[in-house]
């Protein structure tokens, strides 16, 4: 009488049987990683804009996440107080490649609250991706809002809390 | 059949491309960082000094699983050697085609990395920001040790990476 033992050595090898579903199960593990994201990671975006403290160089840059709808309509009005930057020129962001505070990113992939996909604030001055990209002047107020929700978000150590207040000095 | 050639009949050269790919000194490429889009904001300066796009915001340390614990010239100094990038001592130069680059520490905040490209002059990207050949005066830089760093105001030292003469390809095994 053959056995279970009989028959897998009669046929395919038991070695590569268990090698591939290891495989398999790295593959199912890799594809789960994947779609959980990395830590550095922001969030998707599907239930609020994500906006990120520009600051660091090397360590990822604080998120938070704007979810109300109030706090969309306001940010919706402070935009619209921006005007059409004629200075703008063949510029390509305003976001400066400097070392310290380079501004606020908003990212808005579901383009929630009737805003821009993405919006990029530094010292008043705004960019506007929403397919084309649009340069804009007068952004203070919108980029004291920013501000004013980093540092209640909590997402700041105590540092960048100091060093965004006196961002938001410069812009009164 | 797969042939492997063994290492020691080979000449040193070849066996120099085979262990740690052709190192090479890089130019400033911004464009391929400056997209707008993933690699430029999911590549920091470490990757940018390394030439290296992992679009992970690359960490000293962390493909080794030592990571910097505080942010001090002593702890990134030491991430980045677990990593397996070669300390410059001072004065030294780097040789195997390997690159100089340079670590900066604004203490108990965050850490720079700046690299020498192939025309002597100095580069970097400030975290996902565009790449750069100025500093925080907009001054090109050739000497990171004199350049306007804002606050990173320590200066930690050099280290010689293994660059690609394609952008964004260098050999470290960062993450």
């Amino acid at each position: 009488m053959r056995t279970s033992t009989d028959r897998r050595t009669a046929g395919a090898p038991a070695a590569p049987l268990f090698g591939n579903r290891v495989i398999y199960l790295a593959l199912l593990a890799f594809a789960l990683l994947a779609a959980s994201g990395s830590a550095s990671d922001p969030p998707a975006g599907a239930h609020g804009l994500t906006v990120q403290v520009l600051l660091y160089s090397g360590r990822p840059d604080p998120l938070f996440t704007i979810t109300d709808d109030a706090r969309m309509a306001q940010l919706r009005q402070l935009l619209g107080q921006a005007a059409p930057d004629p200075a703008a020129g063949d510029r390509k962001t305003v976001l400066p490649s400097i070392l310290g505070y380079k501004g606020i990113l908003i990212d808005n992939p579901g383009g929630l609250g009737g805003l821009p996909h993405r919006i990029a604030v530094y010292h008043g001055n705004v960019e506007v991706r929403d397919g084309a990209t649009r340069f804009l002047t007068g952004g203070g107020a919108l980029e004291g809002f920013l501000i004013d929700e980093a540092v209640q978000s909590k997402a700041l150590d105590p540092r960048a809390v100091e060093l965004l207040r006196a961002e938001r000095a410069k812009l009164r | 059949m797969r042939i492997r050639p063994r290492l020691w009949t080979l000449p040193l050269p070849a066996v120099v491309l085979l262990l740690g790919g052709c190192c090479s000194k890089p130019t400033f490429t911004p464009g391929f960082w400056n997209d707008g889009g993933l690699v430029q904001f999911h590549n920091n300066c470490y990757n940018y000094s390394n030439d290296h796009r992992t679009d992970t915001f690359a960490q000293p340390g962390r493909r080794a699983g030592a990571m910097y614990g505080s942010l001090t010239c002593a702890a990134v100094l030491a991430a980045a050697t677990a990593d397996g990038i070669p300390r410059l001592p001072a004065g030294g130069s780097c040789h195997w085609g390997r690159d100089k680059i340079a670590l900066v520490v604004a203490p108990g905040w965050d850490y720079h990395w700046y690299r020498q490209d192939k025309n002597g002059m100095w580069t970097h990207k400030p975290g996902g920001t565009q790449a750069t050949n100025l500093d925080n005066s907009s001054h090109p830089i050739s000497n990171p040790e004199t350049a306007d760093r804002g606050p990173y105001t320590d200066f930690c030292g050099y280290f010689c990476s293994c660059s690609s003469a394609t952008e964004g390809s260098g050999h470290e095994n960062i993450n």
